[in-house]
């Protein structure tokens, strides 16, 4: 019986544990899809693309910093008390003393390299599907190698020799390829993919990477090749790609304003867009937050509590002519009135909210032996481009347009100028800018020379991210400006460090030249 | 006939076996019933009255009599072996071997050699113990409120660290057993209820608490596997005793004041400073008050506890069941916690008392009001003459738009965080023995926890108004199904039984699903609804409605093999093999093998002479555990997830993107733990204790690690990459310095010492140099961190800019790299956060009916960072801001900075607890079998030199599961919850 029972226990543990149930470890998934389920259909190809358009949102959250506080455009003064110190990177940013740890910097780099793998990843993606047309996935590979050229110009405007893997199954760690080699890449990319792209200019086209957007880089790309080294005299084939541009059904809206306004999507003027909604969550358009006084919103009439952080650098307001509805269209200054009470608002310091072009450092504030120190809370034009909803609450819903006409026209203006060209054109195209934004011919140029195109872009693209490029291109981008002192030739200056975090991670990265090497 | 039927309705594979145990009833053998009666001596040879006797693996039982005598049927007066245990002896126990009458003289001891642990599938006396296993049972609890068994524990257990940084009283202490052994989100020890592994601390009353024993080192912890890397700590609750039949009612009131708060400046020092610097302070100063805001946001909070229990059985059965309340009401406005525990147990005997079928079932239903630390940050900068309410009785709500400020008591009055937990769990078991010695176990174990929390902001305070009134519910369930199979034989062998050996076998089974749903709402017209009507908000944002559903299952098998001889050479080896669904598909099973030793040297003929040694075992054990803590469901595949929305032809769609970086190579983190520990009891048992070396080591640590973009999609990804080494040493030391009829003073003191270094951070794929985390924050601080991560250093090194002095208002910050700068490039390693000794002092007295305890722990040669003191100390946002009233508000000349001037030594000495208590004779009293009352005070003074609010703080902030969590510990925040000092006056009655 013993002998027995043992047995068939033993006989009963063994089928348990042979029961293939009582070992299996398969994850069932319930709240995302596994990656080989999905894409089946248009409409979940579509949402696998639309990542790569969101990816241009980080360009305008991270490179508002990276262009225009390097270049001149804006600042982000430290407030008195110590607001926005933040460890002294954006005196850093300011004074071009820039470091590998800069935060704006790595935040810029981390923003750019990881659009890219989000295309790469996303391209293979598509590439591989079997659910859509041929014309279809052609289409769609198009705009995808658009968005993923367009980060790759940002890295090489920025960084100028950058890694350059447009290859989701190359899992190298990948090196720094000369500018000259990203170049000719992006030369050779966008001449690819610039016929392939929809060139309709329509609600559907909107938000998507088009032939106009396509050859608006290109015309970018060529008018920078010499600031950036790698290549010379391409002044025509600038003009000939914004020729191309101006040919599509883009208009410069006859209303400035039409370009900012809170649903702004309805522009014609508007090349490739970042769209925003104020009811997303995700890389939002926070530029109210980023700029606004604490107290500003009462006076604008929203709810929102901001940051009091950026604003814009005086020489950069100085320049504007103040007649040009742009300057109050660009820069909010002035008393800020509390609506229920008719009076100037009054800030923590006690000190009456006004809001001057002069920034100036309050004596004995001064930091680590610098002349940065600390201004007054109130101190600075603030952002006032993009029109404030009184209904927003922590998102804006204004779109950023990163390219559109007024700044085609300006570039075959200073593309023709270049070559010695058809100056009756760039001033005919610098004048519709201008007549534009001042709403008569009375300000209009008899001629224009670079000097002129150069104020023209900063009255017009102001915290559009046009500073550290333009500045670059027109040679003032080392000028003593506010509390900087020149730093003319430092010419390494033009490209920014690649990143210490960067480089802890893939130590095939090397440093840009001038800075001292990892 | 009845067997068949049986087996034709069991299909289900986990109730196969069962039948074939079934089967076993048949072969049932007779046994020898009867009496045995005997006596029960003390050293002196003097009767001991009320000595406990049991037969052992049973409830039957008895005490012994004014004479020391006691009489007890047994079943089988062969086999069964009685357990004699009295406080302050060794228990013993003595196999009857058919004798009808025993005499037993116990022996004093300050360590209960003979006493029954808990260590994980099983039960040693201490004697027999080769691991490094504290015990700690119901005598040696903290006194005073408690909410759970980390509270009784605090401070008793050398190596066990139990952080309670926070006076919120919802939030649950931070535990960590012999270091910090991971990155990613360490658990701490892995609670074991009843042999229930992963369950819920808080699902266990401390009234209904036996005893708990922790399991140190990997030599015991690995019969846990893949989950005992942080340690074991398992509670085991009371249950009812065939030998008497019981009431305890057990209660409390406590009162709560807040211990200390931030000395801020009051209204004549702002205006006294308002004045010397001659700023116009008019606007401000126009309501007249003189408001401190700490004071309005706090309160003193009265809690109340009632348990009641009632338990007996009779010598087949017993049972226990129990009710406990407890009302805690926090120091903050907005904080409290009632919760009802509810616990039954069953255990019946059948078949000649070969089965055993028991069953256990537990609810805890808690609510809370969870506190918001934005109310503190307010409260530091709020000034002193802004009142609460203005002269028509409504909220002064002028500043609420200004930054950090606001009026707090508003937010605490008219805001809601509400959370409502409820937690079930049934277990079942059934034991049959099927050979002398050789038992089959099966427990079926089920348990939901589920939590409902109601968040609101009001669109007047503060906190809601920018988003015009701010609401969201959410809702969390987890259900969790546990099946275990064992297989224990026992046996002894040779002369008087010298050998023994202890084999078991077992197979574990059991899946979690968790799911989540939330949704948020803003914009409200009325804020008469609160979180109730969601859908009357306009504001309803992508990602407001949330809902989640995940699953991870394990699969176990495991064995344990111990042997004895005689009590001098010991040895266990254990090994278990587990398979984790969220282990990647090339590593889905992982083994945990571990073996110990110990010798009893006190037992060798050698040392019979050496009579002032009574007890000496020296102990070796090497194990290796496993921590899948770190690792979420589904981290080794790839996944497409919703992920904001995109803009497509007017309108916008739901965007999904593939959501991390998959890692099909992910495996469990493995820890290997030397262990060497020498047990000692000396002079007659008057001085016993235990001293303990390990050197642990973590390998293929799981952790966010960065890699390069691109080629991956994500800057972090989830790897095996990294090691690190937690060195240290322990040591318990327990004296009876007194000891007689009337009075007995025994003190005790534990003391460790941890070394923790992080070994490696990189490999070939993963090269990560160094970290940077903590968030001290101060206006102008943003992305300032406090702490590096770094490869030969410790966890909780501070990495900050060197200041030591301030001269003349001034940072004199020392410029590191002398090139001229002061950059980050300047910052240093300045210090670190864990201690170089934590310690636990317990004092017990007892004069006649009287007892007292005092209880101190500490912490000697840990910094912490007094941030509030970095962010408030100054005076550049005077005056219409407030600032601390320290001498560095008066003269600093320049904006505040984060550096390490404000990091401090923050070495302390606490009274943590004391208590005195009376014990009413009741002998004369039939009804009554125990009546004590008792007064408790909790933290009533601490000894440091830190100048914050107190020395001990969080290792982190947010929950144990957040990115980062525990990787900088020792900051003080701004959101630091004041602590309280409690007062408590307890009944403790028995019938």
């Amino acid at each position: 019986m013993k002998k027995k029972s043992i047995i068939s226990l033993i006989l009963g543990a063994c089928v348990l544990l042979s029961l293939p149930s009582c070992f299996n470890l398969d994850e069932e998934v319930y709240g995302t899809i596994p990656a080989d389920n999905f894409g089946k259909n248009e409409g979940e190809i579509n949402a696998i693309i639309g990542p790569v358009y969101n990816t241009l949102k980080k360009y305008y959250n991270n490179f508002q910093y990276v262009s225009d506080l390097g270049g001149e455009m804006s600042i982000v003064p430290t407030r008195r008390g110590g607001d926005w110190w933040d460890g002294g990177r954006y005196r850093e940013m300011h004074f071009q003393n820039w470091t590998n740890v800069t935060g704006v910097l790595v935040s810029g780099w981390n923003a750019a390299t990881q659009s890219v793998s989000s295309c790469n990843l996303v391209y293979e993606t598509i590439n591989n599907s079997e659910s859509l047309t041929p014309e279809a996935k052609a289409s769609a590979l198009a705009e995808i190698r658009g968005v993923r050229a367009f980060w790759i110009y940002a890295l090489c405007e920025y960084w100028g020799n950058v890694p350059l893997v447009v290859d989701f199954k190359d899992t190298d760690l990948p090196t720094n390829k000369p500018r000259q080699e990203v170049y000719n890449w992006l030369v050779k990319e966008l001449n690819e993919i610039k016929d392939l792209c929809r060139s309709d200019v329509s609600a559907a086209s909107y938000g998507k990477f088009t032939k106009g957007a396509a050859y608006t880089l290109l015309a970018k790309i060529y008018l920078n090749a010499e600031a950036w080294g790698v290549d010379s005299g391409k002044w025509q084939q600038a003009a000939d790609a914004c020729d191309v541009v101006m040919g599509l059904d883009y208009v410069l809206e006859p209303n400035w304003k039409t370009n900012f306004q809170v649903h702004n999507e309805s522009s014609k003027e508007a090349i490739l867009a970042a769209c925003y909604s104020a009811q997303d969550t995700q890389d939002r358009h926070q530029m109210h937050y980023r700029t606004l006084h604490y107290k500003d919103n009462i006076a604008l009439g929203g709810t929102w509590s901001s940051w009091n952080g950026t604003c814009a650098l005086p020489d950069y307001v100085k320049r504007f002519d103040t007649e040009d509805p742009r300057y109050h269209g660009s820069f909010l200054l002035g008393e800020m009135i509390d609506p229920a009470t008719g009076q100037v608002l009054i800030t923590a310091h006690d000190r009456p909210l006004i809001h001057t072009v002069d920034v100036t450092i309050i004596p004995g504030t001064e930091r680590d032996g610098t002349v940065w120190g600390d201004v007054q809370q109130e101190d600075g034009g603030r952002c006032n481009k993009w029109d404030y909803d009184k209904a927003t609450l922590n998102a804006m819903e204004n779109d950023f347009h990163i390219f559109r006409l007024a700044d085609v026209y300006l570039m075959k203006a200073e593309a023709l100028v270049r070559m010695g060209k058809d100056l009756g054109e760039a001033t005919r195209l610098v004048n519709a800018v201008r007549e534009r934004g001042y709403g008569h011919s009375g300000k209009n140029y008899d001629s224009v020379d670079l000097e002129k195109i150069q104020l023209e872009r900063k009255f017009e693209f102001a915290w559009e991210c046009h500073a550290h490029q333009d500045d670059i291109r027109f040679g003032t981008f080392w000028d003593a400006r506010w509390l900087k002192e020149s730093t003319k030739g430092k010419d390494y200056l033009a490209i920014y460090p690649v990143p210490l975090a960067a480089w802890q991670t893939n130590q095939n990265l090397k440093q840009n030249p001038g800075y001292p090497s990892f | 006939m009845q067997r068949k039927k049986m087996f034709s309705s069991f299909r289900h594979c986990r109730l196969a076996l069962l039948t074939v145990l079934m089967s076993f009833s048949i072969a049932a053998a007779h046994a020898q019933s009867g009496t045995v009666v005997g006596k029960i001596l003390d050293e002196l040879g003097e009767p001991i009255i009320g000595a406990n006797v049991m037969e052992k693996g049973t409830t039957n039982g008895t005490v012994t009599n004014l004479d020391g005598d006691f009489s007890l049927n047994v079943s089988n007066t062969q086999r069964a072996v009685l357990q004699i245990s009295f406080i302050g002896y060794n228990t013993v126990e003595e196999a009857l071997r058919g004798r009808g009458t025993i005499s037993v003289t116990l022996e004093p001891s300050v360590v209960n050699l003979g006493e029954v642990v808990a260590i994980g599938y099983g039960t040693q006396t201490r004697r027999e113990i080769t691991g490094s296993i504290a015990n700690v049972s119901e005598e040696d609890f903290n006194k005073g409120i408690t909410r759970d068994a980390s509270d009784l524990l605090q401070g008793k257990v050398a190596g066990l660290v139990i952080t309670s940084g926070s006076g919120d009283v919802s939030r649950e202490s931070q535990i960590r057993l012999r270091g910090t052994s991971t990155l990613q989100n360490d658990m701490g020890p892995l609670v074991v209820i009843d042999g229930i592994p992963g369950g819920e601390m808080s699902s266990v009353a401390p009234n209904d608490i036996e005893s708990i024993s922790v399991l140190k080192d990997a030599s015991s912890a690995a019969i846990y596997g893949s989950r005992g890397a942080g340690g074991v700590i398992l509670i085991t609750t009371k249950r009812g005793s065939g030998s008497r039949t019981q009431i305890n009612y057990n209660g409390y009131v406590s009162a709560d004041v807040m211990a200390n708060k931030p000395k801020l400046m009051d209204a004549s020092k702002w205006r006294e400073y308002a004045k010397a610097s001659g700023q116009d302070y008019a606007v401000y100063d126009q309501y007249g008050a003189d408001t401190d805001w700490f004071d309005e946001l706090t309160r003193t909070g009265i809690s109340q506890n009632h348990g009641l229990s009632m338990s007996g059985g009779t010598s087949k059965s017993n049972y226990r069941a129990s009710y406990n309340f407890l009302d805690r009401t926090g120091i903050m406005r907005d904080n409290d916690m009632t919760r009802h525990s509810f616990r039954f147990q069953f255990q019946q005997r059948a078949i000649n008392d070969r089965l055993r079928i028991g069953l256990t079932g537990s609810a805890t239903i808690t609510e809370m009001n969870l506190p918001r630390g934005q109310n503190f940050v307010l409260a530091y900068s709020m000034l002193p003459v802004y009142p609460v309410f203005n002269a028509d009785g409504s909220y002064f709500t002028k500043v609420n738009s200004e930054y950090d400020q606001g009026n707090p008591v508003q937010n605490q009055d008219l805001n809601q965080d509400v959370r409502n937990n409820v937690f079930f769990y049934g277990a079942g078991d059934i034991q049959f023995e099927i050979l002398q010695g050789l038992l089959i176990k099966s427990t079926l174990y089920t348990h939901r926890a589920s939590n409902e929390r109601g968040q609101f902001n009001n669109s007047a305070t503060e906190q809601g108004q920018g988003d015009s009134g701010w609401a969201r519910k959410t809702s969390n369930s987890n259900n969790r199904n546990l099946m275990e199979w064992m297989l224990d034989y026992n046996t002894e062998f040779g002369a008087e039984g010298k050998h023994k050996l202890n084999a078991m076998l077992g197979y574990s089974w059991e899946e979690n699903v968790s799911t989540s749903f939330y949704a948020t709402n803003r914009g409200f017209l009325v804020n008469d609804l609160s979180y109730n009507s969601l859908q009357s908000g306009t504001g309803l944002k992508t990602g407001d409605v949330n809902s989640s559903k995940n699953m991870n299952r394990m699969i176990s098998t495991f064995a344990r093999a111990h042997y004895s001889f005689d009590e001098r050479y010991m040895v266990t080896a254990t090994v278990r093999r587990d398979g984790s669904s969220k282990f990647g598909k090339n590593h889905k099973w992982g083994t945990f093998p571990s073996v110990s030793a110990a010798w009893g040297i006190s037992q060798e003929s050698f040392m019979k002479d050496i009579t002032w040694i009574n007890d000496l075992k020296l102990r070796a054990g090497y194990g290796v555990t496993g921590n899948q803590n770190g690792l979420g469901a589904y981290k080794s595949l790839e996944l497409y997830g919703e992920y904001g929305v995109y803009y497509d032809s007017g309108s916008w769609l739901t965007s999904y993107r593939i959501n991390q970086n998959a890692n099909p190579d992910l495996k469990w983190e493995s820890t290997a733990m030397l262990n060497i520990g020498l047990d000692f009891s000396l002079f007659k048992g008057r001085v016993g204790g235990t001293i303990e070396w390990y050197d642990k080591k973590t390998s293929d640590m799981l952790y966010r690690y960065q890699v390069p973009t691109p080629p991956y999609v994500y800057d972090r990804m989830m790897a095996n990459v990294g090691d690190m080494s937690n060195k240290g040493i322990e040591l318990l030391l327990n004296i009876d310095v007194v000891r007689n009829k009337t009075f007995s003073y025994n003190t005790s003191i534990n003391l460790s010492h941890n070394k923790n270094k992080i070994t490696k951070l990189s490999n070939d794929v993963y090269t990560t140099d160094e970290l940077y985390v903590g968030d001290p924050w101060l206006r102008g601080g943003s992305g300032v961190i406090s702490h590096i991560v770094k490869e030969g250093y410790p966890v909780g090194t501070f990495y900050l800019l060197e200041c030591n002095e301030i001269v003349d208002g001034k940072y004199v910050i020392i410029d590191q790299n002398e090139d001229g700068k002061i950059t980050d490039d300047d910052r240093k390693i300045v210090g670190n956060a864990q201690p170089d000794l934590t310690f636990g002092w317990n004092n017990n007295l007892r004069w006649n009916n009287f007892d007292m305890s005092l209880f101190f722990r500490g912490t000697i040669g840990n910094k912490v960072f007094n941030n509030p003191r970095a962010a408030y100390a100054n005076n550049t946002y005077l005056i219409g801001t407030n600032a601390l009233d320290d001498p560095l508000t008066y003269t600093m000349k320049e904006s505040s900075r984060i550096c390490s001037y404000y990091l401090e030594d923050a070495s302390h000495i606490r009274l943590d607890n004391m208590s005195i208590g009376y014990t009413f004779n009741t002998k004369n009293i039939g009804w009554l079998d125990k009546a004590r009352i008792y007064v408790a005070g909790q933290n009533l003074f601490v000894i440091t030199g830190y100048k914050g609010t107190d020395p001990e703080v969080e290792l982190y902030r947010g929950a144990a599961t957040d990115d980062d969590a525990g990787l900088s510990p020792g900051i003080e925040n701004r959101q630091f919850f004041p602590k309280s000092r409690s007062f408590t006056f307890g009944v403790n009655l028995t019938f």
